[in-house]
């Protein structure tokens, strides 16, 4: 099983607490990116947000940035808001960072979970699926095809129209980003795309009927098995035992998703509701090494075998120090006791 | 019979044929299992995608139904026939292809496309179909009907499985 990182460029939290700037909260995110690949990981992930407590509003610079000082990981958007983008800018972004990463650039695409992006470039929460179904389908058209021919209703058409630079992997990977909604499991697998599911609450293995729709529909649409490969996005912190993990990771999440949660209609974070995440069949990866291979090989059987899992850990303001430790515990230690 | 009324016979037989492909889309599109089972046989062999066997046509309505309001729910199907050729005057072949469209996508590339092959039976006064099988995985529906024609599947159809190329190619063969 592949094991990564995801990151939303969240701005850091310096060792005594204090809120770092912008410029250092950037070098660091790059150096954990060289830490993953330093420590045998296999991927990482930059998220698109346009808020103040994230960074990761042009994701691809910084993972063009990343791509320049490493050597073996995958890079990748996690996820681009597909409908807030011209696909045609998008692609091309990504063509290049698979040029300039030689052949290690992905793209997970979604509609998005937070809202602003829609305001911020004109378009209308009222198109909130049929917009990305159609950028979608063109964004599929110009992986497919050099030249192309589109119409649609949310960008103007193009006539005959070459899209470069072309990437250096053919077919160049595009992964749907989804939450809970079955018509993005079920339009995922009719495309044949793989799949990255967002489980950041409650149980995981909950979402295994959202999954099988997802392979059915695959299947039905005539997609060999191989292709309908599912990745599993969690919030997950290691240490080196597991009472470290809960010390450190606790207050940081507790205060992030309560503050996300007023947004949202959910309830503050309690440490009882916390610990039950964190429980057997709990979405939260936080824990020693050894508990954390334990409890992934787990969610994969529940949800019928996964190919990748990658861990969100940077908005629970865990310091520079923290977050370079935890990954190298998840690609030394955690990752060899999850594949052996 | 002279040859211009065997003429007039051949093609409304063949009419009639190429409707249960257009009554199964049409079903497809109101995402009603009963009307789309309706052209099949109570003993009909349907083969569904993954390779499952079901028998007449209660099980096809009830399967196809919860695949309308599970896997495929929201999308559209389109669809022609690409030909029918009867082996004799009791038996024959109808080739089609169809394409499933997902919402919000304008088109769909022909790499998609599916191809289904029925076998149809006349039975009394009325044609039925034997059997049907789709290419792709293996996914065959096993149509039959009522109606103007009757089709009643005999045998499931086997694991031939038509590359999605040839299935392109055969759109040029049309009736």
């Amino acid at each position: 099983m592949e094991v990564g990182i995801d990151s939303f460029a969240s701005v850091g939290t310096s060792e005594n607490g204090e809120t770092a700037d912008a410029t250092q909260s950037i070098a660091e995110l790059l150096e954990r990116i060289e830490q993953a690949d330093r420590s045998g990981l296999d991927i990482f992930g930059i998220g698109e947000h346009h808020r103040h407590e994230f960074l990761d509003s042009a994701n691809a610079v910084i993972l063009a940035a990343a791509a320049a000082r490493t050597e073996r990981i995958r890079l990748t958007s996690a996820v681009t808001v597909l409908s807030a983008a011209d696909p045609v800018r998008v692609f091309q972004q990504f063509a290049t960072l698979d040029l300039i990463s030689k052949g290690r650039a992905e793209m997970v695409v979604g509609r998005g979970s937070f809202t602003e992006a829609f305001p911020l470039f004109g378009f209308s929460l009222g198109d909130y699926d049929e917009i990305f179904a159609e950028k979608l389908d063109l964004l599929l058209k110009i992986r497919d095809n050099e030249t192309v021919d589109w119409s649609g209703k949310f960008r103007p058409a193009l006539e005959n129209q070459a899209i470069y630079p072309r990437p250096l992997q053919k077919p160049f990977p595009i992964w749907i980003g989804v939450g809970g909604t079955p018509q993005s499991f079920r339009r995922a697998g009719m495309l044949g795309l793989p799949l990255v599911v967002a489980i950041i609450g409650g149980e995981t293995h909950r979402f295994r009927s959202l999954i099988d729709l997802y392979r059915d529909a695959g299947a039905y649409a005539g997609h060999a098995p191989e292709t309908l490969k599912v990745s599993l996005h969690s919030i997950g912190y290691v240490a080196d035992t597991t009472e470290q993990a809960v010390e450190e990771f606790f207050p940081g999440y507790a205060e992030t998703f309560t503050r996300i949660g007023r947004e949202r209609g959910w309830p503050p974070v309690t440490r009882a509701a916390f610990d039950a995440q964190r429980g057997t069949t709990g979405a939260l990866l936080v824990g020693s090494p050894e508990e954390v291979a334990e409890k992934i090989r787990r969610h994969s059987e529940s949800l019928g075998g996964i190919s990748r899992v990658t861990f969100q850990m940077d908005n629970a303001q865990m310091n520079h120090a923290q977050l370079m430790r935890s990954i190298e515990l998840i690609g030394t230690r955690m990752s060899p006791l999850l594949n052996n | 019979m002279n040859s211009q009324t065997a003429q007039t016979t051949t093609a409304a037989n063949k009419s009639a044929i190429r409707d249960f492909l257009h009554q199964m889309i049409e079903a497809w599109n109101r995402g009603s299992g009963e009307d789309f089972a309706a052209p099949f046989s109570e003993t009909a062999d349907f083969i569904a995608f993954k390779g499952m066997h079901l028998k007449g046509r209660k099980e096809i309505a009830a399967f196809n139904q919860q695949t309308f309001d599970t896997v495929v729910k929201g999308t559209r199907l389109e669809g022609e026939v690409n030909f029918v050729r009867f082996v004799n005057s009791q038996l024959a072949l109808m080739s089609g292809v169809v394409r499933v469209m997902l919402p919000g996508q304008p088109e769909t590339s022909p790499s998609r496309d599916s191809m289904q092959l029925f076998v149809v039976m006349k039975r009394d006064r009325d044609w039925q179909n034997e059997r049907h099988r789709r290419k792709r995985t293996v996914y065959h529906f096993a149509p039959l009907a009522r109606s103007a024609a009757r089709f009643r599947s005999t045998a499931p159809f086997g694991r031939c499985v038509f590359r999605t190329q040839q299935a392109a190619g055969n759109q040029t063969r049309r009736d």
